[in-house]
């Protein structure tokens, strides 16, 4: 999640290796994964196949249960 | 007796003055005046509308086509062109904060997203570059970018041009754009900046950024500013370049005035990581930008801080760190007195301009998804 490119040991690193880019709390950077990073392997694909994943939930940071849960 | 009297007479005249207009002054026409009000896109598909003083949402503008991708004012001021993550483009009405037009440009199977656009001083035409990809049922292709007229009475593109041959990259222009005042010429802020004839979309001139401006210096990059407070027909911004003999990376204050093409560009000082783009107070004197420090591999640990220009001398006047978010946008407000760090969340920091303390946090119930727009109260 966010703007990591680095899968080990997973989201929570970021392109450097540390954690500076990340947002804190990590939920911050949920929307922009899903809008502009275009990360379909972490969030689920909004253009296509499920575009109300977060219809219920305006603030990911606050409303993140109302999430809907995916299952590809 | 007589004099005496008078004395009284001009003592309580005094007195009454100094209450009515000194104690107690009596607001001046601009202060009697609405405040500025700020539009930024949140999650998931409106416009916020925040009175500035009150720092409390007085509207919601919802939108049709999805969520908001970009909110650019239009030239003459009086509307917002809102762009989703849909594809969508919607017309905002200012005085009645409604939507007053939305389309989509996506037809079918052919999904167009607009990468940049600006508006024509008419405010009939937005100029973009667009990227297409057409849904086959095994894969997506993915046509050239183009240049593309938007008609907003057709909702619909009109026309559309090819890039030049040396610009046309998969993804076409990432880039700040921006129309003249005669309406006649395109420039797109890039490496260099480059202008386009808006009859043809032929490239007619160019500012060779790259080349050496003034003795010792290459290249230089600059991006089309979205300050509502910058002159019409100007865009003032921060650019870098590089000393070509030590190699070293400077930054400065670059004023390009788009009607006669002129560029007036001061070097400042050593550039840093990053900076976001240059804010002015309303009397174009003060310029802030947010500096990044450090953030690279070799040094992970980025700083921030605001830094202040005095912008008839094009001088750094003061700095001052603070403690950011990872990612965020940065804007000053409609007086120039206060700073405004938002974006990835649903929160604004409010800084002081003079002080740089932080004075309260704005709280909203969606997650930012666009630039905020900073408008002042109608003259």
């Amino acid at each position: 999640m966010g703007c990591s490119l680095v899968f080990s040991p997973g989201w929570e690193v970021d392109a450097t290796g540390g954690t500076a880019g990340l947002c804190q709390p990590v939920e911050r950077d949920l929307y922009d994964c899903y809008i502009s990073c275009f990360w379909p392997a972490q969030v689920p694909d909004h253009l296509n196949n499920y575009p109300d994943w977060t219809s219920k939930c305006a603030s990911a940071t606050k409303d993140w249960r109302k999430i809907d849960l995916v299952f590809p | 007796m007589k004099i005496q009297t008078d004395r009284s007479i001009l003592c309580v005249a005094f007195l009454l003055f100094f209450a009515l207009f000194v104690a107690f002054p009596v607001p001046s026409s601009s202060a009697q005046k609405a405040g500025g009000m700020l539009y930024v896109g949140t999650w998931p598909r409106q416009v916020l509308v925040i009175d500035e003083a009150a720092g409390k949402v007085v509207d919601q503008i919802q939108l049709n086509t999805g969520t908001p991708q970009s909110l650019t004012l239009s030239y003459d001021k009086k509307k917002i062109y809102a762009t989703t993550w849909n594809n969508g483009v919607e017309v905002i009405d200012l005085a009645t904060r409604k939507v007053v037009s939305h389309f989509v440009l996506s037809e079918g199977e052919r999904n167009v997203r607009v990468r940049g656009f600006a508006p024509d001083p008419t405010d009939q035409l937005l100029y973009a570059t667009i990227n297409t990809a057409v849904k086959k049922i095994d894969r997506f292709e993915i046509e050239k970018p183009k240049f593309a007229v938007i008609d907003l009475a057709q909702k619909k593109i009109t026309k559309t041009f090819d890039f030049p041959k040396e610009h046309d990259t998969p993804f076409g222009f990432r880039a700040g754009y921006r129309v003249s005042p005669d309406g006649k010429l395109l420039y797109v802020f890039r490496e260099d900046v480059l202008i386009f004839d808006l009859k043809d979309f032929k490239q007619v001139d160019k500012i060779e950024l790259s080349k050496p401006q003034h003795p010792g210096s290459f290249p230089i990059r600059i991006g089309a500013g979205d300050d509502p407070n910058d002159d019409a027909g100007v865009v003032t911004s921060v650019f870098n370049t590089t000393d070509p003999v030590v190699r070293r990376r400077i930054f400065g204050i670059a004023r390009l005035d788009l009607a006669s093409r002129h560029l007036d560009f001061t070097p400042v000082g050593p550039a840093v990581t990053g900076m976001t783009g240059l804010h002015m107070t309303p009397d174009r004197k003060t310029g802030y930008t947010v500096a990044y420090l450090g953030g690279a591999s070799n040094e992970p640990t980025r700083r921030t801080e605001f830094w202040v220009f005095d912008i008839p001398t094009r001088k750094l006047v003061r700095k001052h760190e603070f403690a950011s978010r990872s990612r965020f946008f940065f804007t000053v407000s409609s007086d120039g007195k206060q700073l405004y760090i938002y974006g990835a969340g649903p929160t604004i920091e409010v800084y002081d301009a003079e002080t740089f303390k932080l004075q309260r946090v704005m709280t909203f119930e969606g997650d930012m998804t666009t630039g905020m727009l900073v408008l002042r109260p109608r003259q």
